[in-house]
């Protein structure tokens, strides 16, 4: 079972591995020409941003107006019983009126 | 250079302490990926992220342990979270695509029959306990003596020799079981 093991291990790593670790490590230090506090500021507006948005959306779907519909006030109700014919009677077309 | 030069070195950006630092540990950092993952592509890419690893953190490096043990501590930890990533994986990618990404390296140097038991041995040591499965692969990829094995580890040594031994038992008798005596006459 060892002797498998032994002759199933590594002997050799890829020559260009050394020079791809470099080339990772200067992306990374370019990367850290924005400081760290400046990415930190914009992970932090981020979440503001999407919390605000989060917010507006969740209140227009469940916020109650204060100022209830017309249509609910006992006064526009008294106003339709009154003027309930006349407001038909615009409505109704003129040549039929005529007519009748 | 002690181990603590060597790290403040490797921080200050001393790329040719890096590169001899490197040098002295790639084979057995890439032996342990490998026996972990059984796949040396992977290896190769995980030595590159814990070679990355030990260049941004090296200012952290305190001398408490040896400079190497702190790269295979960090090699170890790097390869069990990316294995548990995988498996994560494989919970959400079909079976068949995630089991293509893990799979045993096609060697051209074994015969057939060779590839056929090292596979059954990949798949046995990746059913050991954690424990056990750490021991086994410092002990045969990397050949490390047990008593760095117990540093990294960060137990005694005692219990290193007993972890080893009872991995070496397991394997040979699920092997057993799968060839008969097949592997440990070849």
């Amino acid at each position: 079972m060892e002797t498998l093991l032994k002759k199933d291990r590594i002997e050799e790593v890829n020559p260009f591995l050394f020079q791809k670790i470099q080339t990772k490590v200067n992306d990374d230090q370019c990367v850290r020409f924005i400081p760290s506090w400046g990415l930190n500021a914009l992970r932090l507006s981020i979440i503001t941003l999407a919390l605000l948005t989060g917010f507006n959306i969740y209140s227009t779907y469940n916020t109650k107006s204060n100022v209830s519909p017309i249509v609910e006030s006992n006064s526009y109700k008294q106003f339709v019983e009154d003027y309930h014919f006349e407001a038909l009677s615009s409505l109704y077309p003129v040549e039929l009126l005529t007519k009748e | 250079m002690n181990d603590i030069e060597i790290a403040k070195e490797i921080a200050l950006g001393n790329q040719i302490v890096f590169e001899d630092f490197f040098n002295q540990h790639k084979l057995k950092v890439m032996n342990l990926c490998y026996g972990m993952t059984h796949n040396s592509d992977c290896a190769e890419d995980l030595v590159q992220d814990i070679f990355i690893e030990i260049y941004s953190s090296a200012k952290n490096f305190q001398g408490k342990s040896k400079l190497s043990t702190w790269l295979y501590r960090i090699a170890f930890n790097k390869t069990v979270n990316y294995l548990r990533k995988e498996k994560i994986k494989k919970l959400f990618v079909n079976f068949e695509t995630s089991k293509h990404n893990l799979q045993s390296d096609n060697r051209a140097d074994f015969s057939l029959e060779e590839k056929e038991k090292i596979e059954t041995l990949h798949k046995v040591i990746d059913k050991l306990p954690s424990k056990q499965k750490q021991a086994i692969i410092l002990f045969v990829y990397d050949e490390l003596p047990q008593k760095e094995i117990a540093e990294i580890m960060n137990c005694s040594l005692a219990s290193v020799e007993v972890l080893i031994h009872r991995a070496k038992k397991l394997i040979k008798n699920k092997t057993d079981i799968i060839y008969g005596n097949a592997i440990e006459k070849g």
